[in-house]
């Protein structure tokens, strides 16, 4: 009798030890679940569903985004697959505001890109329903004008917003982003003659005026 | 970071992301703006890459031609050229004041489109020393139906929405001149055979320098792809002179799209009703001189017959 209570009391005594060791060792996130269970929450979904990413602006503002919208920028790409990004990634160069509309970007053409897939399939399913072939190209097709019309609205920004999200766009490598916003800078400077470029940009002009003047006789064919 | 108020802050590998997608004239414009702007845009990467674009022939062209370089390329055979006369009175004479060399030879880079879309390029080169060359009437063919069978892409083309683009090199001089009129400035149906003629051509002095295109129905859309030069009564000119003419349009000052080619239009109308207006005269001094004939012959011969009859 006296050995068997002994052998129980042994075993629930290392038993114990065990899990104070094995508390122990993962110490980090015992305080995470204490002192943030937001935080918690969301690692816990973690494992389950999409993965989060913060992103530190210069001006101090986080902004937590899923992994996959971050993956749009290949400098977060980067630095996400060097483990960098256990902590957030700071993001010197870019201010809350340009930064949410970047995020606003990514998040929609990640969502567009998600969705193709989704509606092919039900227009496919759709057309072998109604037997009718001309339905499911059209409707893989409306989305894409969809975006297009989308990324229009998304650039009529001031100049200053513009030029600073063609900034970011090249700091954070997002091939797209900064596609639409040259295309958007080099529309507004086509069909312009000199004087209305100097006007539209603030450019001054630092030539003088017999540069000026040779530099006009050699591109005179280009303002007739 | 500082906010950045104009384009200026934009880097240097931005600003030329953005160069990058601007056509032709835009980009010189953009050079004229400022100083940066100007080196920027000088890239001849960039202007390079709008010269193949604008011209696919020029990828056909063989490397080791002395060639001018892209951007003065460009500004050479976009625009529509001049006639001396008017440029002079617009004080825009050619600055060169040495009397030009004869044409030795000539490259042409030839580019029939049709909406848009390129359908037929070639590139050929022109040897212009040979007596024979000199003297026969000038002519260069890009597609010649009874040496090489057509190879222009298989689609049914509407004539009237081809553009052509005749660039003729002189690569001893560095220069270079669009001569098509680039939208056509005549369409002729054969009624015959059912092919269909289209004329793009360009005014210089009193000739007229004509790029056309023969194309039908069927597999081989495109037949035939010429250059000739005529005078003012539709007389093909002969080689020799032809250099010459041709000399002078690379010499000669350009004029750019929008009004270059309302100015080029206007040339070749009143051209084509000086021509008409020479051969209306000359038919009449034909039809006088042969009433006249006529009326001496009645004359003499009623005279006769008065002298036989009165003596």
């Amino acid at each position: 009798m006296n050995s068997l209570s002994l052998r129980i009391f042994l075993f629930f005594f290392v038993s114990s030890l065990s899990r104070v060791w094995s508390l122990q060792a993962t110490p980090r996130l015992r305080s995470i679940d204490r002192s943030d269970p937001i935080r918690s929450m969301a690692s816990a979904a973690a494992t389950t569903t999409k993965k989060m990413i913060t992103l530190k602006s210069s001006d101090g503002e986080e902004f937590e985004v899923e992994e996959a919208v971050a993956m749009e920028s290949q400098t977060i790409r980067h630095m996400i697959e060097d483990d960098c990004a256990e902590n957030g990634i700071p993001l010197p160069n870019v201010t809350s505001k340009i930064l949410s509309k970047v995020i606003e970007y990514c998040k929609k053409h990640v969502d567009a890109a998600a969705k193709p897939s989704d509606e092919a399939g039900a227009a496919a399913a759709a057309a072998a329903a109604a037997a009718a072939g001309g339905g499911g190209g059209k409707a893989s097709a409306v989305p894409e004008d969809d975006l297009k019309a989308w990324d229009a609205e998304f650039v009529k920004v001031d100049q200053t917003t513009l030029f600073d999200l063609i900034l970011a766009a090249n700091y954070l490598n997002i091939k797209g982003l900064l596609d639409l916003t040259c295309q958007t800078v080099a529309d507004m400077i086509k069909g312009k003659t000199p004087e209305e470029i100097r006007k539209t940009f603030n450019i001054k002009n630092d030539f003088t005026p017999e540069e000026e003047e040779e530099i006009r006789r050699e591109n005179q064919w280009a303002f007739e | 970071m500082a906010m950045a108020a104009t384009i200026e802050d934009l880097h240097e590998d931005v600003l030329a992301l953005v160069l990058r997608r601007l056509d032709g004239p835009s980009l010189a414009a953009a050079s004229c703006a400022s100083a940066r702007l100007r080196g920027l845009s000088g890239d001849p990467a960039i202007w390079r890459d709008l010269c193949l674009a604008t011209w696919p022939s020029l990828r056909l062209l063989p490397l080791p031609l002395p060639l001018p370089p892209p951007q003065s390329l460009f500004s050479d055979a976009f625009p529509f050229p001049r006639c001396r006369a008017q440029a002079q009175a617009q004080g825009q004479s050619p600055p060169r004041g040495v009397p030009p060399r004869p044409l030795r030879g000539l490259i042409s880079a030839v580019d029939l489109y049709h909406r848009g879309a390129p359908v037929f390029s070639r590139v050929l080169e022109t040897r212009a020393a040979s007596p024979w060359f000199l003297g026969s009437p000038f002519r260069i063919d890009a597609l010649d139906p009874k040496h090489e069978a057509p190879s222009a892409a298989a689609i049914s083309i509407s004539p009237g929405e081809l553009t052509l683009s005749w660039i003729v090199i002189d690569p001893a001089r560095g220069r270079a001149v669009n001569l098509s009129s680039r939208r056509p400035v005549r369409v002729d149906r054969h009624w015959f055979t059912g092919e269909t003629l289209v004329r793009f051509a360009t005014v210089v002095r009193e000739f007229s320098v004509t790029a056309a295109v023969t194309c039908g129905e069927g597999e081989d859309p495109v037949r035939e792809v010429s250059l000739v030069v005529e005078d003012a009564d539709g007389i093909g000119v002969s080689g020799g002179e032809s250099l010459g003419i041709i000399g002078e349009a690379l010499e000669g000052a350009r004029r750019g799209r929008g009004r270059g080619e309302e100015e080029a239009n206007r040339r070749y109308d009143e051209f084509m009703r000086r021509r008409k207006r020479r051969k209306e005269s000359k038919a009449r001094r034909e039809g006088l001189v042969d009433f006249l004939c006529t009326a001496v012959g009645a004359a003499v011969s009623l005279a006769f017959l008065l002298l036989v009859a009165l003596g």
